[in-house]
């Protein structure tokens, strides 16, 4: 078998409505080899989002991990230390969220933003740091790197501030970049380039890749292997193509009658 | 024909500069001529920024264009006055994007409904009447007929989305305008509203002008395909041609886009000049050269 990046293991977690409390993600298994790329799909509302956040540790407080493990390079993330969880979190576990509009702070110039992530994790100097982000700010695909550094996020388009969040999220070569909905916004032209992007990345960096998202058609083009959940439950998980083919599951058989 | 635009141009200016002294101009609709016929749907499809949604402004005349003339079911509604345009509005109804947005949080869904009637009180003059025609469009749109007074917040994105399309549907309009209306909806949401929209095409009698960048969802509902870039229609055929033979590059981009997720490396920089004109190829295929 091929070594795993992540092992996530009945992993539980719960929200509070109330007194009484009901499990959004409900004993899931999911591992990701190395050097893969995998599509976990499902609906709106199928807690997604909830396995992706929680792998980072970054889930909202009305949300409980009540169980399970996160297993990366063999250590459990859920035991970890809110100071230890700090020095993964961009630095081996590298996040592009949905909404490129919100995740910038719009005071900020874009290149310093992607600065802050190498200021944070690396002990490079101020010159070598500027030099690293002008080069990620090329390696995704923008063109003119010292003009986008002085851009604020509010003048690039869509396309270009997921981009520039690929950018940020890759800064320390992480070993693993969840990928949150990374093109349920864009045009479908800018989606084919960002697919091209996460393809190239994959191959140069080794970087492994968790896609989160609702299309199959991404994930088809995409992903080695993929993971259909709903309402909290992994109900299939396969080869891509062994999936799209022949789904086992009811549910990945609508979703696919859908695309 | 239902609709003929004719040379429609819209031009936005920007003031730039600390004092705005610079004026900067975008052409959003440039010259851009379109007919659609009853009971034909037309897809209007292009990148965001191209000119679609300003253009389906300008069909509804909720934005004035700067030239041209838009002929609706016989009458010139590009001039004119509000009363005037009256009775086209009642004809043509449009369905947003953001199914989040356009219902208002404070109204119950009776006062969305009700607002639906606002420009046929005459005929519609009783409160039972009314409701009875509300309670006929809910069970066209699959929603029951008891959530009259629930508010928005209480829906989710697909039963807004329905709710919207009812309202919309109220007056039985004869052009209905869909902007993006299933692109923020998750995928099998989807495919039920475009399974309703085919629908309640054949029981209203309607016509669609569908606007989106989901060449997929477009293909299941339209007959014809626009293919907007820069402001500029620069395709136009039916929905079998574009995908066979599509023949302009940027047709060809977005087909590869979105069929194959493939992004074309090497397109060629698309320039128009102003003598372009839309030419048959043969067989109603259109093509700006």
């Amino acid at each position: 078998m091929e070594p795993k990046i992540i092992k996530i293991q009945n992993l539980t977690v719960s929200v509070k409505q109330g007194e009484q409390s009901k499990n959004i993600v409900d004993k899931v298994r999911l591992s990701i080899a190395e050097n893969s790329i995998v599509g976990l799909v499902g609906g709106s509302g199928s807690g997604k989002t909830t396995i992706g956040l929680s792998i980072i540790r970054l889930l909202a407080s009305a949300l409980k991990i009540d169980g399970g493990e996160i297993l990366f390079e063999g250590y459990n993330l859920l035991t970890y230390s809110e100071s230890k969880m700090r020095e993964i979190r961009g630095k081996k576990i590298g996040m592009v969220f949905q909404e490129p509009l919100y995740a910038f702070n719009p005071v900020f110039r874009i290149g310093e933003q992607i600065d802050e992530v190498l200021r944070f994790h690396t002990r490079l100097d101020v010159n070598k740091r500027k030099a690293k982000v002008l080069e990620l700010i090329d390696i995704v695909g923008l063109y003119n790197p010292n003009k986008i550094y002085q851009n604020y996020p509010h003048h690039l388009s869509g396309g270009m501030r997921q981009r520039a969040m690929i950018a940020q999220a890759i800064a320390t070569e992480p070993k693993l970049l969840i990928a949150d909905e990374p093109t349920s916004n864009l045009d479908v032209t800018i989606q084919a380039k960002i697919i091209e992007l996460f393809r190239e990345l994959n191959k140069k960096l080794n970087l492994s890749i968790l896609l989160i998202t609702h299309d199959l058609g991404v994930v088809s083009h995409l992903c080695d292997s993929i993971a259909v959940m709903t309402n909290g439950k992994i109900v299939e998980t396969g080869k891509t193509e062994e999936v799209m083919k022949s789904p086992k599951d009811k549910y990945t058989e609508t979703l696919l009658n859908c695309y | 024909m239902l609709l003929e635009i004719k040379n429609i141009k819209k031009s936005f200016y920007q003031k730039t500069g600390v004092f705005g002294e610079n004026k900067s101009c975008v052409k959003a609709v440039d010259n851009v001529d379109l007919v659609i016929n009853q009971g034909e749907n037309i897809g209007l499809v292009g990148e965001s920024g191209c000119g679609k949604t300003t253009l389906a402004r300008i069909i509804l005349r909720l934005l004035k264009s700067d030239s041209g003339s838009i002929n609706f079911d016989g009458v010139d509604i590009s001039q004119g006055s509000f009363g005037k345009l009256k009775h086209a509005r009642r004809n043509m109804q449009m369905v947003f994007q953001d199914p989040y947005s356009s219902l208002d949080p404070r109204f119950n869904i009776e006062n969305v409904m009700e607002e639906g009637f606002t420009l046929g009180k005459k005929e519609w003059n009783t409160k039972s009447k009314r409701r009875e025609k509300i309670f006929e469009t809910f069970s066209a749109v699959n929603l029951s007929t008891d959530i009259l007074d629930r508010y928005p917040h209480e829906f989710s994105g697909g039963e807004r989305q329905r709710i919207a399309i009812a309202r919309s549907l109220v007056l039985n309009p004869k052009l209905l305008i869909l902007d993006e209306a299933v692109s923020s909806l998750d995928v099998i949401i989807q495919k039920q509203i475009v399974e309703l929209l085919a629908d309640l095409r054949k029981k209203y009698d309607l016509t669609y002008l569908f606007i989106s960048h989901n060449l997929k969802v477009v293909q299941r509902i339209c007959q014809k395909i626009a293919v907007m870039y820069k402001g500029k229609i620069v395709e136009l055929a039916s929905t079998d041609d574009i995908f066979s033979y599509p023949l302009h590059p940027y047709t060809k981009e977005l087909l590869a886009a979105a069929v194959e997720y493939r992004s074309v490396k090497d397109n060629a920089k698309i320039e128009f000049t102003d003598d372009m004109r839309l030419i048959d190829m043969g067989k109603g295929h259109f093509l700006l050269k």
